[in-house]
């Protein structure tokens, strides 16, 4: 074993910030990608979800057309296409933005139908009360259901971001410096510990799931959720 | 109820159907300011579905309704201006979960009513000192008994300062022992001199507490009267059978 190769400043350095100040990546640019990914997908999630779940009928089938065509393609395809198509039209995009475009459009698929699940579980009972003191449509949604919605997929929602974290890892593909392609760089050029390299990228991206997800079932109590995200009421 | 005061509600010929089904057929019935009114009758006689229509939850598919010497609009935005004012109690609670019993009673008044936070906080503590539930303020549903839920919807409904209250069956979803605590704070919010519409199932209660019983039939209100009057003496032959019913089950639950 070398692990002494593999476990030097500059090393570990470069897996947790790149080449920072220059270019910022590893691990703190694969948290970077993940935490405006969860953001950004988990809004357009709701959105989505919530339109093809109660929208007008020709945004109901656009919402439901854009969930049938993102998650029937695969996420790398995606951020290819993300990277080479943009040019065609006159814009070129930086690697960071194409992989969290792909990243963004590709999860508030998956994330809009774990919402319309939410949304199945509100009982007609809650949604008449809340009817019943007076309250428009956009407020029934806001205050009442999304809530109600975003509190029972607590669970799926965690699923689905362990996911994105892990996908990040694609973005070594257009050449990404985030964790897996600077663990890549390191393997290339010490080619005598692949094995020690790879172990300690696995140990990083477990350390980082597991944190995520501990941090997500602190919202599966009531009380913490209310704290968090009911600062309408408050 | 005096015969001179104006109405606060009058429902002419409502009708509703669902399909092929009449629910209501020809509904009549006119509620002073102050009035208490009992609607009884057999499940599947069309109370709840007349409730519903009073607030909008049901669109009627005849007849008219007069809310406070207005026509009731049809219109979504005068539905809910109609909702602010007339409050609703489900048999099922549907308190919302999220929400702890204070913000389930201070969100009408501060997203509908626009009240500030304190404002509506202010109302949502007054009002469940007033069902008795001071110590359970910032407790969550999940967390209350069914009495104390059901207490909790009163609050919240008169948190919009209606000037009707609806009860659709209040107690029918709860634990026989805990009937009384929801049934005490509606009969202190008819001597405070709500004007209420309940169905329920709990005869003792519309005895004492109903100015006027209307008795349901088949989608018909078939007779009103005063609640002595119709217990003791029921003048349409389907009140007698519901009522000999209705005191046969008391008697044999009691074993008297």
């Amino acid at each position: 074993m070398n692990w002494q190769l593999v476990f030097t400043e500059n090393n570990i350095r470069r897996l947790l910030i790149g080449d920072f100040p220059d270019a910022l990546g590893g691990v703190a640019l694969t948290l970077v990608l993940t935490v405006i990914g969860i953001i950004g997908s988990t809004l357009l999630g709701f959105l989505i979800g919530y339109l093809r779940f109660t929208g007008p009928k020709p945004l109901r089938y656009a919402a439901a057309g854009y969930v049938e065509f993102l998650r029937n393609i695969p996420l790398l395809v995606l951020i290819f296409w993300a990277y080479f198509a943009p040019p065609y039209f006159g814009v070129t995009p930086s690697k960071f933005t194409s992989v969290l475009v792909a990243m963004v459009l590709f999860n508030a698929a998956y994330i809009a139908e774990v919402v319309r699940s939410g949304l199945l579980s509100v009982s007609i009972g809650q949604i008449e009360a809340a009817r019943a003191i007076g309250m428009s449509g956009l407020q029934q949604a806001l205050y009442v259901m999304l809530p109600i919605a975003a509190f029972n997929t607590v669970p799926a929602m965690t699923s689905r971001y362990i996911t994105l974290l892990k996908n990040t890892s694609l973005a070594f593909l257009i050449g990404l410096a985030e964790v897996t392609e600077i663990g890549r760089q390191i393997n290339n050029r010490l080619l005598v510990a692949p094995v020690e390299v790879y172990t300690l990228l696995l140990a990083i991206y477990f350390i980082l799931n597991r944190s995520l997800s501990a941090g997500m079932r602190l919202f599966e109590d009531r009380r913490v959720f209310n704290r968090v995200f009911c600062f309408f009421v408050r | 109820m005096s015969a001179s005061a104006a109405p606060l509600l009058e429902i002419e010929n409502l009708n509703k159907r669902f399909g092929a089904l009449e629910v209501l057929k020809s509904v009549t019935l006119s509620i002073a300011p102050g009035e208490v009114v009992a609607v009884c009758g057999a499940s599947g006689s069309g109370k709840s579905t007349l409730l519903r229509c009073i607030n909008g939850l049901e669109t009627p598919d005849g007849g008219r309704l007069h809310f406070r010497g207005t026509e009731v609009p049809t219109t979504k935005s005068g539905l809910r201006e109609l909702r602010c004012h007339i409050g609703m109690v489900f048999q099922s609670f549907n308190l919302f979960p999220h929400l702890t019993a204070a913000q389930n009673v201070s969100l009408g008044p501060r997203k509908v009513l626009g009240k500030s936070p304190a404002e509506a906080n202010e109302i949502a503590r007054t009002l469940l000192a007033r069902v008795d539930l001071s110590d359970k303020a910032d407790s969550f549903p999940d967390f209350l008994s069914g009495g104390q839920q059901q207490r909790v919807a009163i609050a919240r409904a008169l948190a919009m300062q209606p000037s009707l209250m609806l009860f659709d069956e209040p107690t029918s979803a709860l634990d026989p022992e805990m009937v009384n605590e929801v049934l005490d704070v509606m009969g202190k919010l008819a001597q405070a001199g709500m004007t209420m519409i309940i169905v329920s199932h709990e005869m003792n209660f519309a005895r004492e507490v109903a100015d006027r019983v209307a008795f349901m039939h088949q989608g018909d209100i078939v007779e009103t009267a005063a609640p002595e009057d119709f217990f003791r003496a029921p003048r349409s032959a389907q009140a007698q059978r519901f009522v000999g019913t209705v005191l046969r089950q008391r008697l044999s639950i009691t074993g008297e």
